[in-house]
């Protein structure tokens, strides 16, 4: 059981709001000389889409059961492994050409040393020359300050956002009580993590369109490699 | 170096609202045994003279604004205070001391995760064994940005400040001027708390306390100042 399952069931009309991210993390995976692993796989939204678009199998992992199961129903017949797991625990029987986190789904983690530890198991699983591509969102002061305290109506699910600037946090608490919290990082402490871990920054992309990061950008789109 | 020296003449005018930090890093001074402090951002002395003239303690003050430092040498007169030109990110001292203090925000102008990785990195080879870094910064708030991004404000008498948040950067952009003067740009490069905590981290570092407020209450989500005591280990 874990906090994410209460969502499993609505996670794809909800969360999928990230227009564009597949095409992106498939031009990756064709690009990838070896094993493929995507973090925080969730339902399967990119996963299910690579597997497809490329013929390349694919393990992806999550903390999830609930969000494992809709993913098992939806790829049935397809090369993609699905394995329980804690990205923060992640453990690789041969080393990757290429691990991916969408979907934002590293904000999940709380404080430095969970993201250290998670950036240093990556690099640790990763072959030399391999890649580690994430993305996460620029954090608005303008978006904050404006959905504070607000409910939104999305598919059907009331849901309340708060935000928490002293811990850098986001929460988002249904009406039946689920809570999703993310934690905003800055492209300062991306590039810190990518640094302790030994990995460079090959591209720090502002979209999915691989446009420059630019003061505009609304979105981290990272790719990283590690040394060859 | 240069794009501070425009603020000198007015800074303790820009400074006057921020009192409460002074007792806090004297008592942090008064608190070791030894002799010699070191000081980052000293400026035009705001906190190195107070802690100077109570503690008698000697502070080795560097900033890079060639300006400030004269203001401050003028100020300080006999007291032992050495006002030092330099960058933070790469400072030497010839003896490590018990205590490194770098009051008001002043590490926020350090723009990237490099810049701020050898500014920690400098720290820790500056202290001894069981000596202490202690800063403070701003709670970056969503909600004050959004009131006064793009917006001309006046500070007492005729000194205004146009703010320009760039959320992308973590960065913000501060124009200020006099009456029909405009004096200049500084930027500021916010900092969330798990990036201090990466910080204290990579330096080697070990975080002693963090506080909500120079008075030492605890950080809590409602905090809106980041007051850090870090320890280099023992």
């Amino acid at each position: 059981m874990s906090a994410y399952d209460a969502w499993a069931a609505v996670y794809d009309a909800w969360g999928g709001q990230n227009p564009g991210d597949v095409a992106h993390y498939v031009e990756l995976a064709r690009a990838a000389d070896g094993p493929i692993v995507e973090l925080a796989v969730g339902t399967g939204r990119v996963a299910i889409e690579v597997v497809r678009e490329t013929g390349k199998p694919v393990l992806g992992i999550d903390s999830s059961p609930a969000m494992l199961e809709v993913a098992r129903e939806k790829s049935a017949g397809l090369p993609l492994e699905l394995r329980l797991g804690d990205m923060r625990e992640l453990e690789l029987d041969e080393p990757a050409a290429l691990i991916y986190v969408p979907g934002r789904s590293l904000l999940h983690l709380h404080g430095w040393s969970e993201k250290r530890r998670v950036f240093e198991r990556v690099a640790r699983s990763l072959r030399p020359g391999g890649r580690f591509a994430f993305n996460a969102f620029v954090f608005s002061h303008a978006i904050a300050a404006q959905l504070d305290g607000t409910t939104q109506e999305q598919n059907g699910i009331a849901q309340t956002l708060r935000y928490s600037p002293a811990d850098n946090r986001t929460e988002i608490v249904r009406d039946d009580g689920a809570t999703l919290r993310l934690w905003w990082a800055t492209k300062a402490e991306w590039d810190g993590l990518l640094d302790v871990a030994g990995l460079e920054i090959e591209a720090l992309y502002g979209g999915f369109e691989r446009e420059p990061f630019t003061d505009e950008s609304l979105e981290y789109v990272y790719v990283a490699r590690k040394p060859a | 170096m240069a794009e501070y020296d425009v603020w000198a003449p007015d800074y303790d005018e820009w400074a006057s609202d921020m009192t409460e930090d002074v007792p806090f890093y004297v008592d942090l001074a008064r608190e070791f045994a030894g002799d010699t402090l070191v000081e980052l951002g000293v400026g035009t002395g705001r906190i190195a003279i107070p802690i100077a003239r109570e503690t008698g303690k000697r502070v080795i003050g560097i900033d890079r604004s060639p300006a400030m430092l004269d203001v401050g040498r003028e100020r300080a007169g006999d007291l032992p205070i050495e006002f030092c030109e330099g960058d933070f990110r790469d400072f030497t001292i010839e003896e490590p001391v018990d205590l490194v203090i770098c009051p008001f925000r002043a590490l926020l102008h350090a723009p990237t995760w490099a810049d701020k990785r050898r500014v920690f990195e400098s720290v820790a080879a500056a202290l001894k064994p069981g000596g202490r870094f202690a800063w403070n910064t701003f709670v970056f708030s969503p909600f004050l940005a959004a009131q006064n991004h793009g917006r001309k404000q006046t500070r007492g008498g005729d000194l205004w400040e146009v703010v320009q948040q760039v959320p992308a950067d973590n960065r913000i952009d501060l124009t200020r001027g006099r009456g029909d003067r405009e004096d200049g740009m500084v930027q500021l490069w916010w900092v969330t708390k798990s990036e201090w905590e990466g910080l204290i981290d990579v330096s080697g570092l070990e975080v002693e306390a963090l506080y909500g407020w120079f008075d030492r209450r605890p950080f809590d989500d409602d905090s809106q100042e980041f007051v850090w005591v870090a320890r280099k280990p023992g």
